[in-house]
């Protein structure tokens, strides 16, 4: 990467670590968490649900519902993966990629507890 | 050191900062997607979500038909109190009048003023802080509340007095010292008090010693003449409109909104709604705590927000009352949602605190969440689940004459335009205190002038004890027959009517079939060697057994969950047949649930079709092994004699019954294995015009279904 004068920027190698460590961790996790957000949404989804067993209406639609998470937030991690990626290299070392680490940092640990209370 | 520490801390802060309120917005979504869904499910459910519905509902078409709601006495029908002021019934009148009797019209207006009382909360935080991160947190945290989530579509009178007191609140917070603000925020806290009397405590306290304490500058005098002004306002209108509405009506506003209104304290109440208080909303709480400590001289509205906080303390506590409910809790949660709002908003310039506030209010609103999904969303689901139950008690109302007594689906007589007779609770309140001679009554319920009477049962707590006296429950029992059990409603008929003529015994029946249903199988039914398990939703011994068809009843001396009824056969004609109704008995201790009627050793009782033989019960076979709530019937050929066969794998006797010993036979067997199969069980489907439940000849669990609903 060049400054605006055309010159290589310097990067401090322990800042450069932390911020492929860090983007890899979010990444990563936000792939796993994928499992969580659709068991989230089940479990609300069974919360409202008049009927169960496995004839019922309900479980069916279901189904397609977990189906549908898993797509949609397939493609939300994916854009999560590549879009902070190009965010953070472009914006490396400035206080906005550290705080889009935060946001993301945030999001995946309240995606976390949110289980405990559903 | 110390230094390179505080460094480090200011560069983490902000992101730390960052993150928690991504966290607590994250939250604060979902509890908002939460409320959403059930006001949606609640908003156009048909019928009343609430006792308190159709009394209100009630008194909004007396309303538009130019009736007063106050009546001075009660020695005549219709028994009914109007509790509250007009406000709230009187904002349903155009909504009556030109769509007719319907409980969406006040549910959207209590919905609306939900959403209206977090705005107005959020704009108190705002005013004064500038801090909209607080305001927002404040208004979605009321949202968020298990108390408002379930009251919120509910055509009840709280929600319009709460989004009237912060209105006022929030105009006397914003404006304190112009004449305009303070005749505004008067005339609202007044609306307030005038769609429920609990709500002249906490917020006319909280403005008036807001302004007691406002612009420092000016002299005492001129200050608590402010305060003063206010107060004069709103008690001298209040009373104004108490008097002339107490002229007006007789002496009866009174008699409705005091006399009427005074139940039985209990302190079990209150510590129990303390504990659900305590475990919903634990941080809440700790926050109200530390407000009232720590906001005086720090926070600029702690004049505001401390009475306020003891003010909806107090009225939370009269949730004491015989017959209260959730709503006496509402501004209880506006005051602590502004309190921590509040809190929140203070600490922005102390951001560790800040970050420690976030933090715990998201974990507060998963908290929160977790009531909400465990109370209000089940308790709606448990509401609107017996749909068709639903329908076959409206049919059930609109096919009685008049009077009609009712509790809990009152509500029913509401939608069809017709006058409340009684409103049990009330009057029973009335009768216990000996302000009420229900001698009329009693002699009215004697004398069988209800064509039907509808006693409500709550699972787990018998309500219908504080909504009857026991002189009407008895007077009940004694001269009416339960009838139907529908939506946990028990429908009685005068004794020695014709009950079947009137009972809706083709929706109990498959279109065609030769024999009615035994039994509901909302959960479905289990086939297996020509006998039905069928599977009622509820507990044991709610779930009522009819007799299929006419006949005579036989239930032998060793039958403790079992009896059997013989018929003339209508698919075999000049045959007999018996239809056999097992399992009618508790699965923990045997306990059965067949009618007294048909005590052990019965032989030859007559019975005719749909008259009641018990209820569902969980028996599998031996004590201790409870299964689910189910009714056992199967089909059987009658011996040469017409006698019951007494030899019959896995019906009798009882005690030596065990899955294991029912052969399984596929769908297709062997002529021979068929024969065999016949000699002790019939196929019912011919009988019942049920679909056989075997997949690919295994029996399974299948919805039970009629012949012709099967494409």
């Amino acid at each position: 990467m060049l400054d605006r004068n055309g010159l290589p920027i310097k990067r401090d190698p322990g800042l450069v670590v932390l911020a492929v460590a860090l983007w890899m961790l979010t990444s990563v996790v936000s792939f796993l968490e994928i499992l969580t957000v659709r068991a989230i949404v089940l479990r609300i989804y069974a919360h409202f649900a008049m009927t169960y067993g496995f004839y019922a209406r309900e479980y069916l639609a279901a189904q397609a519902l977990g189906i549908g998470t898993l797509v949609v937030m397939a493609i939300v991690c994916m854009g999560v993966a590549i879009g902070c990626g190009e965010y953070h290299l472009n914006n490396f070392g400035q206080p906005q990629s550290w705080k889009l680490f935060a946001w993301t940092i945030a999001a995946e640990v309240a995606i976390l507890v949110l289980p405990l209370f559903i | 050191m110390n230094q390179q520490v505080k460094k480090q801390g200011a560069l983490i802060g902000p992101f730390l900062e960052d993150g928690a309120k991504v966290m607590l917005l994250m939250f604060l979504s979902l509890a908002m997607f939460i409320f959403a869904l059930h006001a949606l499910l609640a908003l156009f459910h048909r019928y009343p979500l609430d006792y308190g519905e159709a009394p209100l509902v009630d008194q909004a078409v007396r309303l538009a038909a130019g009736q007063s709601i106050y009546r001075p006495d009660l020695s005549s029908p219709p028994y009914t109190i109007s509790n509250y002021p007009p406000l709230y019934p009187l904002s349903m009148v155009p909504f009556v009048k030109l769509f007719g009797p319907n409980f969406w019209a006040g549910r959207i207006i209590s919905l609306l003023c939900t959403l209206a009382s977090g705005v107005f909360l959020a704009l108190i935080v705002y005013a004064h802080s500038q801090d909209r991160l607080a305001a927002v947190a404040t208004g979605l945290l009321l949202l968020a509340i298990p108390y408002v989530v379930g009251w919120s579509p509910l055509a009840r009178v709280d929600m319009l007095a709460l989004a009237l007191s912060t209105a006022g609140l929030y105009v006397v917070a914003r404006w304190p010292t112009t004449w305009r603000g303070l005749v505004v925020s008067a005339l609202l806290l007044v609306a307030a008090i005038c769609t429920r009397q609990s709500f002249g405590l906490a917020a006319p306290l909280a403005a008036f010693v807001w302004l007691l304490t406002q612009d420092r500058r000016q002299a005492l005098r001129l200050r608590s003449g402010q305060a003063l002004k206010l107060a004069a306002l709103v008690g001298g209108t209040s009373l104004a409109l108490f008097l002339a509405l107490n002229v007006v009506t007789r002496g009866g506003f009174f008699y409705n909104i005091v006399t009427a209104n005074v139940n039985e304290f209990d302190m079990e109440r209150v510590q129990r709604s303390w504990r659900e208080l305590r475990e919903a909303a634990s941080i809440l709480l700790i926050i109200g705590g530390v407000s009232l400590f720590l906001a005086p001289g720090r926070v600029k509205t702690w004049s505001l927000l401390i009475p306020y906080l003891i003010g909806a303390c107090l009225s939370a506590a009269t949730i004491g009352k015989i017959g209260s409910n959730v709503n006496y809790l509402v501004e209880l949660s506006a005051a602590l949602t502004l309190a921590a709002g509040t809190l929140l908003a203070w600490s922005r310039k102390r951001r560790w605190l800040r970050v420690l506030m976030l933090i715990l209010l998201a974990l507060q609103v998963g908290q929160l969440m977790k009531a909400t999904l465990d109370g209000p969303v089940e308790g709606l689901k448990w509401r609107l689940q017996p749909k068709k139950e639903l329908k076959d008690l409206e049919w059930i109302v609109e096919t009685a004459d008049d009077p009609v007594l009712a509790d809990e689906f009152a509500g029913m007589l509401t939608l069809q335009n017709r006058p409340l007779y009684i409103q049990p609770f009330e009057v029973t309140q009335l009768a216990n205190t000996g302000l009420w001679d229900q001698t009329d009554l009693l002699a009215s319920i004697c004398n069988q002038e209800f064509p039907i009477i509808l006693v409500h049962h709550f699972q787990g707590y018998p309500v219908y004890k504080e909504r009857w006296t026991p002189e009407m429950l008895s007077a009940i029992t004694e001269n009416y027959a339960s009838t139907d059990f529908l939506a946990q409603t028990i429908v009685f008929r005068p004794r020695g009517s014709d009950i079947e003529g009137s009972e809706p015994a083709s929706r109990e029946a498959c279109p065609g079939a030769p024999w009615r249903l035994p039994s509901r199988g909302d959960m479905g039914m289990w086939w297996i060697t020509y006998q039905l398990g069928i599977m009622g939703e509820g507990y044991e011994n709610q779930v009522p057994v009819y007799a299929v068809a006419d006949g005579l009843l036989t239930r032998r001396p060793d039958w403790n969950s079992a009896v059997a009824i013989q018929h003339d056969d209508p698919v075999r004609p000049g045959e007999k047949v018996w239809s056999f109704y097992g399992d009618i008995a508790s699965g923990e201790n045997g306990e059965s649930f067949i009618v007294p009627d048909f005590p052990p050793g019965s032989e030859g009782v007559p019975v005719k079709t749909g008259q009641l033989l018990g209820y569902q019960g969980t028996w599998s076979g031996s004590p201790g092994r409870p299964i689910w709530t189910h009714l056992h019937f199967a089909v059987v050929p009658a011996l040469e004699d017409g006698s019951f066969p007494s030899e019959i794998v896995g019906l009798v006797p009882e005690e030596e019954f065990s899955p294991e010993d029912i052969p399984l036979l596929p769908e297709e067997a062997e002529p021979s294995s068929r024969e065999a199969e016949i000699e002790f069980a019939l196929d019912p489907s011919p009988y019942l015009g049920t679909v056989r439940s075997q997949v690919m000849g295994v029996p399974t669990w299948l919805p039970l279904r009629c012949q012709e609903s099967v494409p």
